[in-house]
């Protein structure tokens, strides 16, 4: 008895740090619409940041200060980048500020070094009280305390304050307030600021249970999204119930099954979304305004197609002219094109954002070499049940996405992504865990370098081929209606929701095409496979070939292999491509192949 | 204080109106009628720099507020009662008409809300209930209040009739009367008649986009053609 209650302290303890992160994440989307991929970062700085000021100014000097100094940190964001981008396309923002995720990531990196840093524990709390005869520490107590006490403050900032009773307005229609005299600017920004602050205050309280770490941004994402996807967006209180919940799920699932606490969250997520979409306490959001016309496929054209009959011969001849290692480089090109082709036709086509696209390749990856090595079927079925796999995970998380609005699907993927990335490594019976599974290898008659390159030509060419069609034709167009046009859209009879999952399944089953293909490729599978960074490459290749341009994917691959290949030597090659995101949705949204047909309309134009 | 010249503007690329032209003189009221699509809300939402001129100047107190942003327009002294009301719902009555508040232009503030429950008590009996579960006359005079508030100069009502019954309606005409008393310009846009001639003194017809009639009340008295024609009455 007196053990289980204090693993339920124990739980809520580690509430609190949950709630001030996922509060101010869902503070912060409750007035400005946009979803803060960038949170975690700010709880890890917060974290950072304490451990720093309290090597000179002690603990107790230092939490304060570090949350005030995170939530500059926020409002800085909000004034560089996001204020920019209230007008943009909801892909866009999300984009953004994934891009300042690998940008604090690498600035932490540089400030801080890559060891892990324990801070000092609170001085006056660092003993334990008996309760039922077990050891509670003090400072778990305090915690408690913490979020309640911030709790109330909340409350008593949004029921007692003009401010408070702005947000809320914003929350509900921010248009309206605008047009009674209130700047947004100044609301956002202090939105910012305090969202900000908040997450940081979490990161800081963190200092004397972890050590401040370069992990902590994602882990920590992936569970408050969790959490504020149960609780309701844009609900504090919401917020409070869900990091309740989840706290004290991981609290006694780990007595039971320690493997599965990341998973146990997300089943209960699912349980909540089935019985109430918009979360325990949330509401329908009011959606987003949007284009009014339908916008036509962009096609290829005369130089196009000869350009790609071009590219498919070169492609043929290569392996008689070049030696291994381009071969090896182009077979890697392929793959990856395939997985950027998937996450394109989704995101393109369909205006539904994946940021976790890696988990569907994973998913592939790791099929394929368990059947292999677990099961003993022959690369042939590995390679076809592969993509059948990844088909289902990507039903699976689709299944709730397309019920919510958009910015769902992209927490909701990267939350998967990070899940089962936490799963490859910690179970180790299946995976390996971190030294992965190896001795996969292709059938004897696709194995050599030049007979698996012609395999992967030839599966790789198709699967983009078949995709691209996919996005010409009726399904394609269907699936633009109900990105630009979705009131008419169903006013014609057609189910978004459904096309939407179906975009999604064959997003999903390309990347695990990839997936499988590049198992064999490697010969082995290693967590990476699933983690934040594999989805982020796919990211940029899509955003950096252009998002409506057909041969994005393609341009975008082998562009960013070629500048892999050159820069990530580079010690601060994360910030480079967070940065290049960055970049992208601020001032090139159409990337290559859009910048590249603006500059020559614009030229034809000067000389006609 | 409010010269409208000659402006346009749409959704997309559809024109909604074209050519809209009007003036309105401190402590006058000028009433927009017109059948449904015939672009009053649009006019306002353009006024108001809710929607985007495409062409032509708003000028008002002197000053071109045509494209500024809607939150600047309102600090110049204008108050907006859109045609939905868009109270907030999840928002008690009294923090509804708090969200408004703000000094007028010239500084001074003497609309409070005990002042805006003096003209309604109707909201004063329900100031800490959720906005949502009002009716929909309460929530009118809810709109109307949020906007006085702001101290504006000048009042946009946008059909504040819709949608209610005929004793509310004149109830809420009485309290126009009243604002205009008190020296408050009105920009109203309506297709009851009744209410609009108890707000305002000139008029303008709107068909199809643009304006087909302008002069008073009286005269239009006099034309039941153009009212038949024009207003399908
Ligand atoms: N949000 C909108 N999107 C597209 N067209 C609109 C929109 N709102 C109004 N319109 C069109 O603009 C024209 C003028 O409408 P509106 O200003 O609402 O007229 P009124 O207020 O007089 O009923 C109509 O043809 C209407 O269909
Ligand atoms: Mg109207």
């Amino acid at each position: 008895m007196g053990f289980y209650f204090a693993q339920f302290l124990t739980g809520l303890a580690s509430a609190s740090s949950l709630f001030l992160v996922a509060a101010g994440l869902s503070i912060i989307f409750g007035v400005t619409r946009i979803v803060n991929f960038a949170h975690g970062s700010l709880f890890m700085l917060g974290a950072f940041i304490a451990y720093s000021i309290s090597q000179k100014f002690g603990f107790w000097l230092a939490v304060p200060l570090a949350a005030l100094s995170v939530g500059a940190v926020g409002w800085a964001m909000e004034r560089t980048v996001l204020s920019r981008l209230y007008g943009a396309p909801e892909l866009f923002q999300l984009v953004a500020t994934f891009g300042l995720v690998l940008i604090v990531q690498d600035a932490a990196l540089w400030i801080w070094g890559p060891t892990d840093l324990l801070g000092p524990r609170a001085p006056g709390l660092t003993g334990v009280v008996r309760i039922f005869d077990q050891p509670i520490p003090e400072y778990d107590l305090f915690l408690i305390a913490v979020g309640v006490s911030v709790l109330a403050a909340i409350w008593w900032m949004f029921t007692r304050t003009r401010f408070g009773i702005l947000v809320r307005a914003a929350t509900e229609d921010r248009e309206m307030l605008q047009a009674l005299g209130v700047r947004p600017a100044r609301l956002f920004q202090a939105t910012f600021f305090i969202g900000a602050a908040l997450a940081g205050l979490g990161g800081a309280l963190e200092m004397p249970r972890q050590p401040a770490s370069l992990l902590m941004d994602l882990n920590i994402i992936a569970e408050a999204f969790v959490v504020v996807v149960i609780g309701g967006m844009g609900s504090v209180t919401g917020a409070f119930l869900a990091a309740l919940l989840i706290a004290e799920l991981n609290a006694f699932g780990i007595l039971i099954l320690p493997e599965i606490t990341l998973v146990a969250a997300f089943a209960a997520m699912a349980v909540v979304l089935v019985i109430r979409p918009y979360g325990l306490l949330g509401r329908p959001a009011t959606s987003a305004p949007h284009a009014v016309e339908i916008q036509p496929p962009q096609t290829l054209g005369q130089t196009g197609r000869i350009t790609a009959l071009g590219l498919v011969i070169a492609l043929v001849v290569l392996p008689f002219v070049a030696g291994d290692f381009v071969i090896v480089l182009t077979a890697d090109i392929m793959i990856f094109a395939l997985f950027a082709a998937g996450l394109h036709f989704m995101m393109g086509t369909g205006g539904l954002v994946s940021f976790g696209h890696a988990a569907f390749f994973g998913i592939g990856a790791y099929a394929a070499a368990l059947l292999v090595n677990n099961a003993g079927l022959g690369m042939e079925i590995a390679l076809f049940l592969a993509p059948v796999f990844a088909a289902i995970g990507a039903a699976v998380v689709g299944w709730f996405a397309v019920r919510l609005s958009g910015v769902y699907l992209a927490m909701l993927t990267l939350a998967a992504a990070q899940i089962l990335w936490s799963a490859s490594v910690q179970w180790q019976d299946v995976t390996g865990g971190d030294d992965g599974i190896l001795g996969i290898w292709p059938a004897a008659w696709a194995s050599g370098t030049t007979a698996y390159y012609y395999l992967t030509f030839a599966l790789t060419t198709s699967g983009i081929v078949s995709l691209m069609m996919l996005a010409r034709g009726r399904f394609g167009i269907l699936l633009r209606a109900g990105r630009d046009a979705p009131a008419r859209a169903q006013a014609l009879g057609i189910d978004i929701k459904l096309r939407n999952w179906t975009a999604i399944v064959i997003a999903g089953s390309a990347a695990g095409l990839a997936g499988g293909i590049f198992a064999f490729s490697k010969g082995s599978v290693f967590p990476d496979t699933l983690a934040i960074p594999n989805s982020v490459d796919a990211l940029v290749m899509v955003l950096l070939g252009g998002l409506h341009a057909p041969a994005g994917p393609i341009l975008g691959a082998g562009v960013f292999a070629l500048l892999e290949d050159s820069l990530s030597r580079l010690p601060y090659w994360r910030a480079l491509l967070g940065a290049a995101v960055v970049g992208i949705a601020l001032f090139a949204p159409g990337g290559i192949a859009g910048s590249l047909s603006k500059w020559l309309r614009r030229r034809r134009e000067g000389t006609a | 204080m409010l010269d409208v010249q000659s402006i346009q503007s749409g959704y997309g690329k559809a024109l909604a109106i074209d050519d809209v032209s009007f003036q309105l003189e401190a402590s006058e009221s000028l009433a927009i009628l017109g059948r449904n699509g015939a672009g009053k809300t649009t006019t306002l939402k353009t006024v108001m720099g809710m929607t985007p001129a495409w062409q032509g100047r708003i000028v008002f107190k002197g000053d071109d507020i045509v494209n500024l942003s809607s939150d600047t327009i309102a600090r110049a002294g204008i108050g907006y009662v859109p045609e939905e009301r868009r109270i907030f719902e999840s928002l008690s009555v009294t923090e509804n008409l708090l969200t408004g508040e703000k000094a007028g232009a010239s500084g001074a503030a003497p609309w409070t809300v005990e002042r805006v429950f003096e003209l309604f008590p109707e909201i004063a009996r329900r100031s800490m209930a959720p906005a949502g579960t009002l009716s929909g006359g309460e929530r009118q005079m809810l709109a109307v209040g949020r906007a006085l508030m702001g101290n504006p100069d000048l009042l946009l009502l946008d059909e504040p009739s819709e949608g209610l019954a005929p004793v509310v309606v004149n109830r809420l005409g009485d309290a126009l009367a009243e604002l205009r008393k008190s020296g408050i310009a009105i920009l109203i846009s309506e297709q009851n008649r009744r209410l609009a001639r108890l707000a305002a003194e000139n008029v303008v017809i709107m068909e199809t986009g643009r304006i087909a009639y302008r002069g008073t009340f009286t005269d239009l008295d006099k034309n039941p053609e153009i009212t038949a024609r024009l207003l399908g009455v």
